[in-house]
């Protein structure tokens, strides 16, 4: 009965106008990936109004399109330029780029599509398959499981990058000193503001991101001479991915599409959550972790497949509940209402053929989305191979006006070429920028899920106890630590022998 | 090729701006295009409702309106982008609550009646909702007050953040009820507090109708009032407003348009009777209405008389929590 109705929901594809609309979708969402700035939500923002003159069907493909899409492309400046497009491609720079660097870049993007490709496919079928039960099951993540699920990230990425843990930690601290700047999200209360306007909207990832990486790569690029490439000419053999890279790229991908679809469940900004989560987890897990931060492709591919899975499951809530756990899904909200059409736990008994055309959408979305990726790889490889005084010029020109865009905000501009600078530094004495951003993302997540899981149990964090989502989570985190501490004693004790 | 890419996205968007076509040139004003400053992010309620207005009111106009998002510090970003802009009626802009409360909070030096009102668009009023997930499963306001009569402080109640529309509403139930809850500002938009409420980690909640309708509808809240001044029309048409039950709590979470100062006298009619018509379209309406608001044009006088009675009712609940920072 149910592959009647999504063979149905494929059936309504079966016409020029809605494969239009999915390409016109997919494309777009795939450009504005790419460019820094320019995310998932300003674009459907910017199609609603031109969606609402068409019917309702074609409007959900387009926008799906974009949403999906954007996923897609968000990994690109990441691997080329080091610069991420957004907070879900940041862990794709610390080893994408190393990729890139080694001639590999042809290589890691086409990983990157087709681990996308099958992680999103997992998710989608896991959208089918689950949504009713899932979507109540999301509703028991409050603050409390909120406040534990931070817990365990913080212990998970201890690691995250350098050689360093002191370093690593000094710029994480400074990244929750950075989020704590501006208006507080639960009080109303101005911090560290000093009085000036622009300090009371607070620091904004994505400047910061990209000053970070990227402008410091071109003020080092700026000052190093240059040295041409070994690779003169790219052949067609290193453009995609060699044997050992595939067989390494399996175990990722499975694990991130699995890991990302259950993110995805979580209020909040779950495809975020979904890559640092996968990143620390396959550092973790790999029988070689100190390739990571060196172009360990695990360390691209994993992370890159849980985050398009858990943009494909951050719409269960959505659709099941109604309510929408992240931006891109409010917007989505908005053009599904108004082509009245109510999301929500009554949507399958009122709308189910929305349901099934939304699946089938992302169903052939996603395989667009793969044949429109896969020549793209051999052209963006090239990028690499321009020289450095043409692309640095235009790569800057795009992020000045990707994070002039984002809020529209000459302030952004300064805080990225603030950052830009002080990443310079960074390098020179060798303190790693990525658990600087980690700090900066999760901060504000961690704060208000402490201080509302505080106002909850009137002051006292020990009601906790008696919720077993947040034990569960709770237990993991203390795992991870045992089983480290274990580890380095039993290494110690077989050094000494 | 990034150039490539660029320009194939300011095609993209040009063709989306050739939507908002050019119709019947008007007199002298306007005779250029027009800016709206929406001091929200983009896809927030107030921005979509609003790109959805000024849309139609550009046909009316002869004028394409562009929309910039100037989103932060609780919309007054966008105010004071607005308040310095010229006042020849080329750059205007939309406003919700916080324009009659930010002053009074002393996070902004201006309120309403600094700006040149334009016109009032709709109604988003507050919510009463209670959990059937949580300890406590309210049935009706007359419940939840022998309830918490009883045991002060023992009932929590969702909000939006410390000094927002809805928190304000929520203080005012609290005061009106006259019971002593655990109010949880949440962090986000008004889906958290459904959240919060839906998966019983709040007893109650204050938000807007249109996050908590799906949810509503499915049994899983309990609509238990509106604290606003009238009830919603369509399907939930019997659930009575606070004022109706006898308990004073009544505010309303609007948007509007409005210009920088001193804006000329016939500007503000010509865009204020265009705003009217765009507001009385029928698919505008439907686009609002579809989003659980209450679509309503008031001219610049009754708008201007609208926000001195909130401003009432903001007084007194931020004075009496000692929160009032400017008279």
């Amino acid at each position: 009965m149910e592959f009647d109705a999504l063979f149905n929901g494929f059936a309504t594809f079966l016409s020029v106008k809605y494969i239009l609309a999915c390409l016109i979708g997919a494309l777009l969402g795939t450009v504005i990936g790419v460019l820094p700035g320019l995310g998932p939500t300003t674009t459907m923002s910017l199609m609603l109004p031109f969606t609402a003159s068409l019917d309702a069907t074609f409007g959900i493909i387009m926008l799906t399109g974009i949403l999906v899409g954007s996923q897609y492309g968000g990994s690109t400046t990441s691997v080329l330029v080091n610069i991420p497009g957004e907070a879900a491609s940041v862990v794709s720079c610390l080893d994408g780029y190393q990729m890139a660097k080694k001639g590999r870049g042809g290589a890691a993007l086409a990983l990157v599509a087709v681990g996308s490709f099958i992680a999103g496919t997992v998710a989608i079928v896991g959208t089918q398959v689950f949504a009713p039960l899932l979507g109540s099951a999301a509703l028991s993540f409050g603050p409390p499981e909120f406040l534990a699920l931070m817990v365990l990230c913080f212990i998970l990425l201890s690691n995250l990058s350098g050689d360093s843990p002191v370093k690593g930690s000094c710029m994480f601290a400074l990244g929750l000193w950075l989020s704590a700047i501006g208006v507080g999200p639960l009080d109303g209360v101005a911090r560290f503001s000093f009085g000036v306007d622009d300090l009371m909207l607070g620091i904004e990832f994505l400047p910061v991101a990209v000053g970070l990486f990227g402008i410091s790569e071109i003020l080092i690029t700026a000052v190093v001479p240059y040295v041409p490439p070994v690779l003169e000419k790219i052949r067609f053999r290193d453009l995609y991915p060699n044997g050992e890279e595939v067989r390494r790229s399996a175990g990722p991908v499975a694990r991130g599409s699995i890991l990302g679809f259950f993110v995805g469940l979580v209020p909040g900004p779950a495809t975020v959550i979904a890559t640092f989560v996968s990143y620390a987890l396959e550092k973790r897990v790999a029988r070689r972790p100190e390739e990571f931060g060196r172009g360990a492709v695990e360390g691209l591919v994993g992370p890159e497949s849980a985050n398009n899975s858990a943009c494909v499951g951050s719409m269960i809530p959505l659709l099941t509940l109604g309510i929408p756990f992240n931006a891109p899904s409010a917007v989505l909200l908005a053009g599904l209402l108004m082509h009245n059409v109510e999301p929500g736990p009554l949507l399958f008994q009122n709308a189910p053929q929305v349901f099934w055309t939304y699946i089938a959408a992302l169903y052939i979305g996603n395989v667009v989305l793969l044949f429109l990726n896969l020549p793209l790889v051999g052209i963006f490889a090239r990028v690499a191979t321009i020289r450095p005084v043409i692309l640095m010029p235009v790569v800057s020109t795009i992020c000045l006006l990707g994070v002039y865009c984002s809020r529209n905000n000459l302030f952004d501009v300064w805080v990225m070429v603030a950052a830009g600078i002080a990443g310079v530094f960074f390098r020179i004495w060798r303190y790693p920028v990525a658990p600087l951003v980690v700090g900066l993302i999760l901060g504000p997540m961690a704060e208000n899920s402490f201080r509302k899981t505080l106002l909850m149990f009137h002051g006292s964090l020990m009601p906790m106890a008696e919720r077993p989502i947040a034990v569960a989570i709770l237990l993991a985190a203390a795992a991870f630590i045992v089983v480290k501490v274990v580890y380095y004693a039993l290494r110690r004790r077989r050094a000494a022998v | 090729m990034k150039k490539l890419w660029l320009s194939i996205v300011v095609f993209a968007f040009c063709v989306c701006g050739v939507g908002a076509d050019c119709a019947a040139a008007a007199a002298e004003y306007p005779n250029k295009p027009i800016t709206c400053i929406i001091p929200m992010e983009p896809g927030a309620d107030g921005d979509i409702n609003m790109r959805t207005i000024m849309k139609k009111a550009s046909e009316f106009l002869g004028q394409p309106i562009m929309v910039v998002n100037k989103p932060g510090a609780g919309q007054t970003m966008g105010y004071r982008e607005l308040y310095k802009a010229k006042p020849d009626g080329y750059t205007i802009g939309t406003c919700a609550a916080s324009l009659i409360m930010a002053k009074m909070q002393g996070i902004y030096p201006q309120n309403h009646r600094d700006f040149s009102l334009v016109a009032f668009g709709y109604h988003a009023l507050p919510i009463v909702l209670a959990s059937t997930a949580s300890k406590h499963s309210f049935q009706s306001i007359e419940e939840v007050v022998a309830f918490a009569k009883a045991n002060p402080n023992a009932v929590s109640m969702a909000t939006t953040s410390v000094g927002g529309a809805y928190w304000i509403a929520a203080q005012m139930v609290e005061m009106a009820l006259k019971v002593d809850l655990n109010l949880i500002p949440q962090e986000g938009s008004a889906g958290f507090v459904v959240t919060a409420v839906a998966g019983g980690h709040a007893d109650l909640g204050v938000t807007s109708f249109s996050a908590a309708k799906g949810q509503i509808e499915a049994g899983k809240i309990r609509f238990l009032g509106v604290a606003g001044p009238q009830r919603y029309p369509g399907k939930f048409n019997h659930v009575k407003t606070l004022k109706e039950m006898g308990y004073d709590a009544s505010m309303s979470s609007f948007a509007a348009v409005m210009g920088p100062p001193r804006m000329p006298k016939e500007i503000v009619n010509k865009l204020s009777a265009a705003i009217e018509k765009a507001i009385k379209d029928p698919e505008v309406e439907r686009t609002i209405v579809s989003r659980n608001m209450i679509p309503e044009y008031m001219p610049p006088e009754a708008f201007l008389k609208f926000c001195n009675e909130q401003e009432v009712g903001y007084r007194t609940v931020l004075e009496k929590l000692n929160m009032l920072k400017t008279k």
